[in-house]
């Protein structure tokens, strides 16, 4: 996972051209066919048992579509928008205090302002991120006995995210290449979650980060790549709730994070 | 070691901030500032896997100087090289204010950092719209003393923790019209800890803005005054008891915390 950082400074090693100025619109599809998901949430709980953490990772479908419209020679406009395929995945306390079912979908919706920096073909880039994460539980096992009950979570976040991006070009042997990558902070000014609690907690806020990058072939209009996408998200609610059947169903800090391998298509018109 | 490791992807990212697209025009100014928040207000709040003892601890806050020294060298006329040193005060000096831990313990707490900032600046609008991407290492330190556990008083106890961090950041920051002019900034890093990376590499973040007003007052000198805000969040390994007399033990660290400045600051600029 880690050595996707590297992915951006090779890209520059090998891609010295900058993208051409073009004003065009660009939609494109992206798929990881075995994401790597992860989640974990800690926290304070109302119950007898008052720090419970738990975690869950499996390999899913995430998918993402992604806009660009390029208004002149040095700006343009992005919306991204990434969702995995939901499922039914185990969930447990690393300390055999709980398991459960749980069904988690992530929706991560952004729009930016890029702009190119003076004398290079580098963008910087300013927007808003909305963020949404749902958990549909149940199936509990507290501490070895199983327990009625279900319940949903929801958690929303909204920040502002600053990044840079690269778009790159290079024709070898008539076949023209071009790299994209991107690393992006984002801060959540807000956050909420359904299941809340009286339990005090950190803050309702949170923070993201994207890091991406991608090699592909450009034919005519069309163009095809494949890459690599890290993304990582933290929300501070006031979770730690616990149905009165015992089993706990929100948590304080949720950590979701997903990388892995990606497909990508589309096309540009004017 | 696995945090070492682990830093060599981040270490790579960030010379390529600071090394990439050299721009060819030198221009060799020179900019010291020294900004100065004089009661910067200070607040946190930390949350830990303490078993029997509260999770979570309540801090009233405090208010103490932040001094900020910078260095920027302009190497053309669209990019930049800075340094930044952000410091809030000595450890184990300045003020205390009273934390509580549920109704288990109170201490007197000071909390005190130091950040240092290493950015390439690069301009993305003329006059004075930039980019930023920089590296960043923060460190945090809380000096405990008076303890009170289950209504007992804590003699000559004294606990010094600290947490630090390393990460990169991307910010905006713009300087428009000249005299007066409005200078804003936002900057938002994400950190790792190379030294405690096999419990928590995702260590946090650091989100700064600052806006002000600023008048030339000769070619060189110019005085700036305005508001500087800065979020923070940080993991760490936590839930540290240290012994004290016949009780569970003091509560000396936190898992996660959240630390949060704000101020009025005013600024000293010379250019040379």
């Amino acid at each position: 996972m880690r050595p996707l950082f590297l992915v951006v400074p090779i890209f520059l090693a090998l891609f010295r051209e900058g993208a051409p100025a073009q004003d065009r619109f660009t939609p494109s599809w992206l798929v990881l066919p075995s994401g790597a998901l992860s989640y974990e949430g800690k926290g304070a709980q109302d119950t007898p048992q008052p720090f419970w953490e738990s975690k869950t990772s499996y390999s899913t479908p995430i998918y993402g579509i992604l806009f660009r419209w390029e208004m002149n020679s040095s700006s343009a406009l992005a919306s991204e928008f990434w969702r995995n395929i939901d499922g039914d995945h185990e969930e447990a306390n690393p300390f055999g205090l709980q398991s459960n079912q749980t069904r988690l979908v992530l929706n991560n919706f952004s729009i930016s302002y890029q702009r190119k920096l003076l004398g290079s073909g580098l963008e910087a880039l300013v927007g808003a991120q909305f963020l949404s994460e749902s958990f549909d539980r149940d199936q509990f096992v507290v501490q070895g006995v199983p327990v009625q009950g279900s319940a949903e979570e929801s958690l929303t976040g909204q920040g502002i995210q600053l990044g840079i991006h690269g778009l790159h070009n290079k024709t070898v042997f008539g076949t023209h290449f071009y790299a994209d990558w991107n690393f992006k902070t984002g801060f959540l000014l807000h956050t909420t979650n359904r299941q809340v609690s009286e339990i005090p907690v950190l803050n309702e806020k949170g923070y993201t980060y994207h890091v991406q990058g991608e090699l592909g072939i450009q034919r005519s209009r069309f163009f095809a790549g494949v890459g690599l996408t890290h993304q990582f998200f933290r929300f501070y609610v006031p979770g730690g709730k616990s149905l009165e059947t015992g089993p706990v169903v929100s948590y304080s800090m949720n950590t979701t994070n997903f990388h892995g391998l990606y497909l990508r298509g589309g096309w540009s018109f004017k | 070691m696995k945090g070492s490791r682990t830093m060599v992807p981040w270490l790579v990212l960030g010379g390529f901030f600071l090394f990439s697209s050299p721009p060819t025009l030198a221009a060799n100014k020179w900019t010291l500032d020294f900004t100065l928040l004089p009661s910067a207000s200070l607040d946190f709040k930390g949350e830990a896997n303490n078993q029997d003892l509260p999770h979570t601890t309540e801090y009233e806050g405090q208010n103490q100087p932040l001094y900020i020294f910078q260095v920027r060298r302009d190497i053309s006329s669209i990019a930049g090289l800075s340094g930044s040193l952000w410091f809030t005060g000595l450890p184990r000096t300045g003020a205390f204010a009273r934390e509580t831990v549920g109704n288990y313990q109170q201490d007197e707490l000071n909390i005190t950092f130091t950040h240092l900032f290493l950015s390439y600046h690069h301009k993305i609008l003329d006059p004075s719209v930039e980019m930023l991407a920089s590296f960043s290492i923060v460190r945090e330190v809380f000096t405990r003393k008076d303890f009170v556990i289950q209504g007992n008083p804590i003699a000559q106890l004294r606990d010094v923790n600290e947490i630090s961090a390393e990460g990169l950041g991307i910010g905006l920051q713009g300087r428009h019209g000249k005299k007066p002019y409005f200078r804003w900034q936002a900057l938002s890093s994400v950190y790792i800890q190379l030294f405690d990376c096999d419990t928590d590499c995702q260590a946090g973040e650091t989100f700064n803005l600052e806006t002000g007003v600023g008048v030339p007052l000769s070619p060189h000198i110019t005085l700036e005054g305005g508001g500087l805000w800065q979020y923070w969040t940080i993991s760490s390994q936590g839930s540290r008891l240290r012994v004290a007399d016949s009780t569970p033990g003091a509560i000396i660290s936190w898992s996660q915390q959240s630390t949060t400045l704000g101020g009025f600051y005013i600024r000293w600029l010379y250019s040379f």
